[in-house]
């Protein structure tokens, strides 16, 4: 592996920055899905029986009321949820491509190389803009400093940074403002050459516009990606979303593709939910 | 809205206890906190009476500690040298001891374990440094005359092993608050991308508990330089310079609280240990306030 | 199902670090664990055969003395050191607090007040011993003496009782206080009714932990009350024997390291116990807090 990227061109670290894989794979196979997925916290029970899809190449959202459990299910996909003390998954499983993540011989930092995730609020390292972008990939690969460069401005490229902070790149990160911070993160989760993207509400803490732009970079990154976004907000899910998982009190209400769901919901639930009767 | 209480306090004063109280524990605090200027201004005072009877440069690097001698020659390189052995093997075993639990306690130590270590580091803080001693005086020392076939244990060495058993709690609950007060966000941010617990620990956590645990350290070097007891008894006491950890020694504190008590009050030998305190305090409270200013100021622009 | 190589990470100097951090840091955890268990299991078990009836009821006999008898005299000469150095500075360090939570007006006096009595904290023991010889001993004549002693000692456990002290008061609910001066009463009425007892717990333990510091510290009492000898009760003007200094006597002139087991185990379990209990009461706030 590590010769492997020592002998390769830098050219081929640029954007797109997607493994051959998923490209050629046109069709909306399940790059990720979960059957029967029961975690808890503790002694309480948060998932119960969670089976969702999530296709290759597509935004699929997460919604539901707070409480509901959609940050706990986003964060069983890569298996950050068990850094939280107590949580754990109970029963069930999560498939990347028919392959168990919860099978004994599947290591855990592998996992989250692969399945990325961004988190609510923006966390910054406490090191330069440069330096926050190449923390995955100086554990994960070795490559020459030419390399490591080209990565780093592919990476600020695709994020729409590249222009902002190009002159600033040995700068501490925590001077950005907060969308920056949050496109920051974006960037240092991309630079990993990760194949899903999980976001757990990434607008929550943002402005309007920042918002705005995190939304247009869902829509460009989709391409490329397979991308699972937790929201609360209905018109952003209606904005970004291409399938839709509506979840209450740990359990799936309804799933399906987002038109379908947000015209004609199965549930009263879900159509108090969609109509902004539930929180 | 301070003002507006101290306005109620004014009115009602006239007929309550307040202005007792008021006036009572104002006192209070001014003659109590008033003792650090004592300490000082006492202490700087009787060592100026050595001026005139030594160089500062005589006093502090070149002279002997002879004060019998006639004239009495009263240098305490031996002195300070001493200290900062000790310091410098008491810091070099409790700096990675006490990060070390630290990071025990902060980053791996499942709620059991941190419920036991904590009490045990306490106790470890609460025995007195005679105690220290007097352990120090019947393991280290006898260890010491067999492993080394020294005459007798008491060395440099031995003191500085057991200064360091007395400064690594210190520094290990400092660290511990600084481990502890960076947020468990940047931990999970740095875990998710898919590197090992060590990796997360050494970019993220250590930079940003840094201040804090260098305050720790910093702070712990001062209590290995006033520590006394616990040095004095194992240290063997002796006026020459030290040449390596396994000779005998004479820390500053140890000078002071071995001749005080017999040397006659207003000679030059009584102001040269007044010296020698004035130094260690001088280095001391230089330390501390450095520290507390820059806490101060690291917490004002909320680091 | 054929293990995909993606599923496992390819950074064996990585992980090995990881598996060198994991065990170094249990390493280090067991021996923050081990190392009190260590040093208290060995001065106990050595010194619990020591005590009997007479080594705490008699005072010390033989020559040179101590080699027989008891350490009596080491303990009332403690008691009393302790006692005048509470009586001075427990007064004086709680009103000390109570104005700086209290009446003090100006946040920038307070911050100042703090700093200073932090620096105190942080003067090393033996200062207040050079300090209470040459001051109390010589220049005000109060020879060795318990008096002198207790009240270097108090100046010592001064700081360590207002940290304590302003800390608890400070932790007191804001609006219990604005409520009860609502009441249009006295501050001095808030102070004793409402707050005092709130912040009681944490002013006793700080007040424990500075005195059993006091107990166990023998430099200052070193120079300022501490003989090897005395056969009568203490008085406030007469030197007494204190338990660090006895035990400093014992092991420095090699008397004798039975009787030096048995007077460290004395003194460590009063302070064992002091500071257990200190502990408790903090611990108590701190989820009575919660």
């Amino acid at each position: 592996m590590t010769t492997q990227f020592r002998s390769m061109p830098a050219t081929q670290l640029r954007p797109p920055l997607v493994p051959a894989v998923t490209r050629g794979d046109a069709s909306a196979a399940a790059a990720l899905h979960t059957i029967d997925l029961c975690s808890s916290y503790g002694d309480r029970g948060v998932l119960t029986n969670v089976s969702i899809e999530c296709p290759v190449q597509q935004v699929t959202a997460i919604m539901g009321p707070s409480g509901c459990g959609k940050s706990t299910l986003v964060k069983a996909l890569n298996r950050t949820l068990e850094l939280t003390p107590g949580a754990r998954v109970t029963g069930g499983g999560v498939f990347f491509r028919d392959q168990d993540l919860y099978a004994r011989e599947v290591d855990n930092r592998a996992v989250r190389k692969v399945i990325g995730i961004i988190h609510q609020r923006p966390q910054p390292f406490p090191m330069s803009i440069e330096e926050n972008v190449l923390f995955g990939v100086r554990f994960h690969q070795r490559l020459t400093r030419h390399q490591r460069h080209d990565l780093v401005e592919a990476c600020l490229q695709r994020t729409g940074l590249w222009t902002e902070v190009r002159d600033r790149l040995h700068q501490p990160a925590h001077q950005l403002s907060g969308g920056q911070q949050q496109r920051l993160c974006l960037a240092r989760t991309l630079a990993n050459q990760p194949e899903v993207l999980l976001m757990d509400e990434p607008c929550s803490s943002l402005d309007p516009a920042s918002t705005e732009r995190i939304e247009q970079l869902v829509a460009e990154l989709k391409r490329d990606y397979t991308i699972v976004i937790v929201t609360h907000n209905v018109s952003q899910a209606k904005r970004v979303a291409d399938r839709v998982v509506l979840m209450m009190e740990g359990q799936v209400l309804e799933q399906g593709e987002a038109e379908q769901v947000f015209d004609c919901p199965r549930t009263t639930a879900g159509a108090d939910f969609l109509a902004g009767r539930i929180g | 809205m301070a003002q507006v209480m101290a306005q109620d306090v004014r009115q009602l004063s006239r007929m309550t206890l307040d202005p007792l109280m008021w006036t009572a524990s104002l006192a209070a605090l001014l003659l109590g906190v008033s003792t650090l200027f004592l300490i000082i201004i006492y202490v700087l005072y009787q060592a100026s009476g050595l001026i005139g009877e030594i160089s500062l440069g005589a006093f502090l690097f070149s002279e002997a500690w002879v004060p019998l001698a006639e004239p009495p020659r009263l240098g305490i390189m031996h002195a300070w040298m001493s200290t900062l052995y000790v310091t410098a093997i008491s810091l070099l075993v409790a700096v990675p001891l006490g990060v070390g639990i630290a990071l025990f306690t902060a980053e791996l130590a499942p709620p059991a374990a941190r419920a036991v270590l904590q009490p045990c580091l306490e106790v470890l803080a609460g025995i007195p440094s005679v105690v220290y001693g007097f352990f120090g005086f019947v393991t280290l020392v006898v260890w010491f005359e067999a492993w080394f076939d020294m005459t007798t244990g008491v060395s440099i060495l031995a003191a500085g092993l057991i200064v360091a058993i007395t400064v690594t709690p210190f520094i290990a609950s400092t660290a511990t608050e600084a481990l502890d007060a960076v947020s468990a966000g940047d931990r999970e941010a740095g875990l998710s991308l898919g590197v090992t617990r060590f990796y997360t620990i050494r970019r993220i956590v250590l930079p940003r508990a840094m201040p804090g645990i260098f305050a720790g350290v910093v702070l712990g070097f001062a209590r290995a330089i006033g520590e006394t007891l616990a040095a004095l008894m194992l240290i063997g006491n002796s006026v020459a310079i030290p040449g390596s950890v396994l000779d005998r020694g004479q820390t500053l504190t140890g000078l002071v609280a071995t001749e005080l008590g017999e040397a006659a009050v207003g000679t030059p030998k009584y102001h040269a240990l007044f010296a020698a305190s004035a130094v260690l305090m001088v280095l001391i409270l230089l330390i501390n306030v450095g520290i507390l200013l820059a806490k101060k100021r690291l917490l004002r622009h909320g680091f | 199902m054929a293990s995909n190589p993606q599923w496992r990470l390819h950074q064996p100097r990585a992980l090995l670090a990881e598996r060198l951090f994991v065990a170094g840091a249990w390493i280090a955890g067991s021996m923050g664990f081990l190392l009190p268990v260590a040093i208290i299991g060995y001065l106990l078990v050595n010194g619990i055969g020591v005590l009997s009836w007479e080594f705490i009821s008699a005072p010390p006999r033989g020559y040179p003395l101590g080699l027989h008898g008891g350490i009596l005299p080491a303990i009332q000469g403690s008691l009393a050191v302790t006692m005048v150095a509470l009586g001075v500075a427990f007064p004086l360090a709680v009103a000390s607090a109570i104005y700086l939570a209290e009446y003090a007006e100006h946040p920038r006096f307070v911050a100042i007040m703090q700093f200073l009595a932090e620096c105190l904290a942080a003067v090393p023991a033996l200062l207040f011993g050079v300090l209470g010889y040459g001051l109390l001993v010589v220049q005000f004549g109060l020879g060795i003496s318990a008096l002198a002693g207790g009240l270097t000692l108090a100046m010592m456990m001064y700081p360590v009782i207002l940290i304590g002290s302003h800390a608890a008061l400070q932790s007191v609910d804001r609006s219990l206080r604005e409520s009860a001066l609502a009441m249009g009463v006295s501050r001095a009425y808030v102070i004793r009714r409402a707050l005092l007892p709130r912040a009681w717990p944490g002013i006793i333990a700080a007040t424990v932990l500075a005195g059993s510091h006091a107990v166990g510290s023998a430099v200052p009492v070193l120079f300022t009350a501490a003989v090897v000898q005395t056969r009568s009760a203490p008085s406030l003007d007469s030197p007494v024997m204190t338990l660090p200094t006895h035990l400093f006597y014992l092991v420095s002139e090699a008397v004798s390291f039975e009787h030096a087991y048995g007077t460290a185990f004395v003194l460590l379990v009063c302070l064992l116990f002091a500071n257990t209990c200190a502990l408790v009461l903090r611990r108590r706030l701190r989820m009575r807090g919660e």
